[in-house]
């Protein structure tokens, strides 16, 4: 395997892949979106319970997709599950960011960072993208910003 | 062993590269070809040498370039079995273009409201969305036929569909870009022929794979495309029957379409022109009618040896590998040019990329056949295809890089 290889297909997101977490969706939930990539047929469904107190206390990432999505949304679930609302939004900016060529995150799980390798392939950003996208519309929805539950990669 | 000669790779010269630090590996000719050296040359010789526009000048240029654009038509037609006194080869950008003029001018008139519109489930996108337009327009109906266990047309279901919806049209490919099954086209011609439909046959896959003859197909429309058959991009063409022709009206208007033009209003060229309007991409068609050249001296028997002997030996390979599903007819005589197949628990879209690392390039994802997709039930397929410049070595290639897919996915 080449180096570059080895750096987007770390052991990290082949065992969130094969063993996806939260991907139970939530009923009853607060907010739901759904997330799609129309080039390659990616799809996330995401739903959230959030607390009164603006805490999203759990969420369900059920993904039809690649690898990289897939495990994306499993590593996103993981870390932010049980943060603020405020602390998400910025992690999501954050994300965006690094898959921008910013600075790796550091999270508490350290499985964030192994999405660094996303980078090198410019064509897979959007898969990894996907389900952080879609989070971010179920919450733009919670909060009223926005009206609708889907988005997609191409628009 | 191939016919063909390891020389005939020097002809296109984008295969002497190295992808990643590999050797490039081309499996994807179903996209597009390659382009040889020859079409290449014929094009620059004509835009540096004898180059004017077309159809208008009275100086010598003008009138050398008005027959070489006019003979490389003659060829064209000939070399996908037409005869220049019934059938009429019309020039659009692409198949594409050419499925959207015959919808919405040469065959729009014959559909009413309440009409069916035939389909198949295994079109490409460019064969299905227009129709789905135009039935809305019309307030028609439109009718797909299914699939065999094996992948094949069901040909039942399509003379029975035929009988049933006596459909305005029936439209379908010759040879499916995602399975590879070669459609009994002729018999589906004739069919649907039967219930008074007319017929729209797609032979865009076909190009540089299965001889096109239109005479024999008997179809009201044929559609191809230059680039799929190491032609350039930008140009396709669809054949028609000149009296079909004749009685349509023209999908664009302006310059090169008319006979006079008034205040008002104004009068139509004759055929092919009336079809043509504004200037054609001249230096494109003389590199197809060059394309047309090289594959005819290669010769159709040789190309189907090679192309056999090439899919049946990746066929084979990928039947051994573990969790591989592989779409398409099973026997070979009835497929050509490409295979779809999933690795059970990977994704096409990982498989591609881990390919194009091992220097190996195929297509992943719905192929532009979402219909066949959800028929299929998978959201996406890993396509390989072979032209005449694929060797044995290149599936060797392939198959190595494929066992990378389970190293990293730990399979
Ligand atoms: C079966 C089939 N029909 C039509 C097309 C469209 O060809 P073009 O994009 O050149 O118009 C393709 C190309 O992928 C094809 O495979």
């Amino acid at each position: 395997m080449n180096d570059a290889l080895k750096e987007l297909y770390q052991d990290v997101i082949i065992d969130h892949y094969n063993h996806p977490r939260c991907n139970e969706p939530i009923v009853p939930a607060t907010s739901e979106a759904d997330g799609v990539n129309p080039l390659c047929g990616d799809e996330v469904s995401l739903t959230l319970k959030i607390q009164e107190s603006m805490v999203v206390s759990e969420i369900g990432v059920c993904t039809q997709g690649c690898s990289i999505c897939t495990a994306s949304g499993s590593i996103m679930a993981e870390e932010l599950e049980g943060k603020s609302i405020s602390d998400i939004k910025s992690s999501i900016d954050a994300f965006k960011g690094m898959m921008a060529g910013g600075d790796v995150l550091s999270s508490t799980s350290g499985d964030i960072e192994a999405l660094s390798g996303v980078k090198l392939f410019p064509v897979r950003i959007k898969c990894a993208l996907l389900p952080w996208m879609t989070l971010q519309q179920a919450i733009d929805q919670y909060e009223g910003v926005s009206k609708e539950n889907h988005i997609s990669t191409e628009e | 062993m191939s016919p063909f000669n390891r020389s005939l790779r020097q002809d296109f010269p984008s295969l002497q590269k190295m992808v990643h630090g590999k050797p490039y590996v081309f499996l994807d000719s179903a996209a597009s070809s390659l382009k040889p050296t020859s079409m290449v040359q014929a094009m620059s010789d004509f835009m540096l040498g004898p180059y004017a526009n077309i159809h208008r000048g009275v100086y010598h240029d003008s009138l050398k370039s008005t027959e070489l654009f006019e003979n490389a038509r003659e060829e064209l037609l000939s070399f996908f079995g037409g005869n220049s006194q019934e059938d009429v080869l019309i020039f659009t950008r692409n198949a594409t273009d050419a499925v959207n003029v015959t919808a919405f001018s040469i065959f729009e008139p014959y559909v009413k409201e309440g009409d069916t519109i035939l389909l198949t489930v295994m079109e490409h996108h460019a064969n299905l969305v227009p129709w789905q337009v135009l039935a809305k327009r019309k307030k028609a109906k439109l009718a797909y036929v299914s699939l065999t266990d094996d992948h094949q047309l069901d040909l039942q279901e399509f003379e029975k569909a035929c009988k049933t919806h006596k459909p305005a049209v029936a439209a379908f490919s010759f040879i499916s870009n995602v399975l590879g099954t070669i459609n009994p086209v002729q018999s589906m011609a004739k069919m649907a022929h039967q219930q008074g439909s007319k017929v729209l046959v797609d032979a865009a896959q076909a190009g540089m794979h299965e001889s096109v003859q239109f005479n024999l197909v008997d179809s009201d429309v044929t559609v191809m495309t230059a680039h799929k058959m190491l032609g350039p991009t930008g140009i396709g063409c669809l054949i028609a029957k000149r009296n079909l022709l004749e009685k349509a009206e023209p999908y664009q208007f302006g310059g090169d379409m008319i006979a006079k033009v008034d205040y008002e209003s104004s009068t139509w060229n004759t055929l092919p022109n009336k079809f043509e309007a504004g200037t054609p991409p001249i230096a494109e068609v003389v590199g197809w009618a060059a394309a047309c050249a090289y594959l005819e001296e290669l010769g159709w028997p040789a190309i189907h040896e090679h192309e056999h002997l090439l899919l049946s030996a990746a066929y084979e390979r990928l039947k051994q590998m573990k969790g591989v599903t592989l779409y398409g007819p099973k026997d070979p005589n009835n497929r050509s040019s490409v295979i779809s197949f999933n690795i059970k628990g990977v994704h096409a879209h990982d498989v591609g990329t881990i390919l194009d690392q091992e220097g190996v390039a195929v297509r992943v994802g719905h192929h532009c056949a979402q219909i066949l997709m959800k028929t299929l039930k998978v959201p996406a397929t890993v396509r390989m295809s072979v032209g005449v410049y694929t060797t044995i070595e290149d599936i060797d290639a392939f198959e190595s890089a494929l066992k990378k897919v389970y190293e990293v996915f730990r399979l």
